[in-house]
């Protein structure tokens, strides 16, 4: 993949890590899109840059941002489709309609549950179970780390009442 | 999708946005799946760029695994890909992952193992994980209990300090937790004690959470059920 004023290897070693960070990003029932948004949005960043042969230096970070853009672009255009019902590329979430069920009811448990915590441990715990550490989570939400470390203990332990409340256990 | 959103979370993702910017963002993340399957793409991304500014932060001076310490759903975070972040991608909200994230939020005490001294024999000093405060006791003064009236006691911990209550059977099947509690006690409910046999000992633990945000743990007790 060619793109001006990058050289191939470069643009290699950034298709392949945009490919493990989308199908890192991307819901279980998405996953078999990965590829295709990957290669899409490397086509996408390329055409960008085709497009406007600044002058200006790239530096990496700027080029990283572009392939971002380009990716979060992608990610749009599926979810899109996906909600589509009368897209003739209609998504249709895979697995056992049973299991989806659950697991959307599970989820929306989930959801209620962090939803109904006060707007700090909300926060914490929302950054929590995307999976940042809490050191990261105190960095984002611009905390000392004793305060996240609290936070996200004291809101995953309400969370986990909230959902035994519901009848919901591991 | 508001024009910028992705310049806004590049910028949070890559350290040059923080605080209200950004859980402006967050708050969209817990409701929209959309939103947070953006979030994690984007965070993807700057960490294989090397450019996320608290990638790998979580320093070794971090207690943060005391989160989930001692519990099954430590070590059940989705497998890590690549780095320290790799384990970060459960679509909260979304339905497919949802399974995955029960177990994570649920930690379990870990199971007294055979022959640990502090479950076989109650003599035994309990450990004392710091010194500005009395270890955390057992207060039971009877060996038994009755199943009717199962009420766990203890004393010590840090001042201010609430506290989560672990009970198990001595083969480590979780029979009751209590959580977040403000007191020094805990009613084990009946029904948690239906399988338990006459004269057979639980065991119990307690983690304290002070004020101050250190977690301390108790060695286990045990005590019959009548």
């Amino acid at each position: 993949m060619q793109a001006p004023g990058v050289a191939t290897d470069e643009m290699t070693a950034m298709a392949s890590a945009v490919r493990r960070a989308v199908g890192r990003a991307l819901r279980p029932a998405m996953a078999s899109y990965a590829d295709d948004i990957a290669q899409s949005a490397m086509e996408r960043l390329v055409a960008r840059m085709r497009a406007d042969p600044s002058t200006k230096p790239r530096t990496q970070r700027y080029l990283w941002m572009m392939a971002n853009h380009a990716v979060i672009d992608e990610i749009r255009a599926l979810q899109r489709r996906r909600e589509s019902p009368e897209s003739e590329e209609g998504i249709a979430l895979v697995g056992n309609p049973h299991d989806s069920a659950h697991r959307r009811e599970l989820g929306e448990a989930i959801t209620a549950c962090v939803g109904a915590l006060p707007l700090p441990r909300r926060r914490a715990v929302t950054l929590y179970l995307q999976g940042h550490g809490v050191t990261e989570a105190a960095e984002i939400l611009g905390w000392v780390r004793k305060q996240a470390d609290n936070a996200v203990y004291r809101g995953l332990a309400a969370v986990r009442r909230c959902l035994e409340g519901k009848g919901i256990t591991p | 999708m508001p024009e910028g959103l992705a310049e806004t979370l590049w910028s949070i993702a890559t350290g040059e946005l923080r605080g209200p910017e950004a859980e402006a963002v967050l708050d969209r993340v817990l409701q929209d799946p959309d939103t947070a399957e953006l979030w994690r793409a984007t965070f993807a991304l700057a960490e294989e760029a090397g450019l996320e500014n608290a990638a790998g932060s979580d320093e070794a001076d971090v207690d943060e695994s005391q989160l989930l310490a001692d519990s099954p759903a430590a070590n059940s975070r989705p497998a890590a890909n690549t780095g320290p972040m790799g384990s970060r991608w459960l679509g909260l909200a979304g339905a497919a992952a949802a399974a995955l994230m029960l177990v994570w939020l649920w930690p379990s005490p870990k199971p007294p193992t055979p022959g640990d001294p502090s479950v076989d024999d109650p003599t035994v000093a309990p450990v004392i994980r710091a010194v500005d405060h009395p270890a955390i006791g057992s207060a039971l003064e009877s060996e038994s209990l009755p199943r009717e009236a199962c009420l766990l006691q203890w004393k010590g911990g840090p001042v201010g300090a609430r506290f989560d209550v672990w009970v198990e059977t001595r083969a480590g099947v979780r029979l009751a937790t209590g959580l977040d509690l403000e007191g020094t006690q805990f009613q084990v409910p009946v029904d948690a004690l239906r399988d338990v046999a006459e004269g057979e000992a639980i065991v119990w633990r307690i983690t304290a959470l002070a004020e101050d945000g250190r977690r301390v743990d108790s060695p286990s007790f045990q005590v019959r059920v009548q």
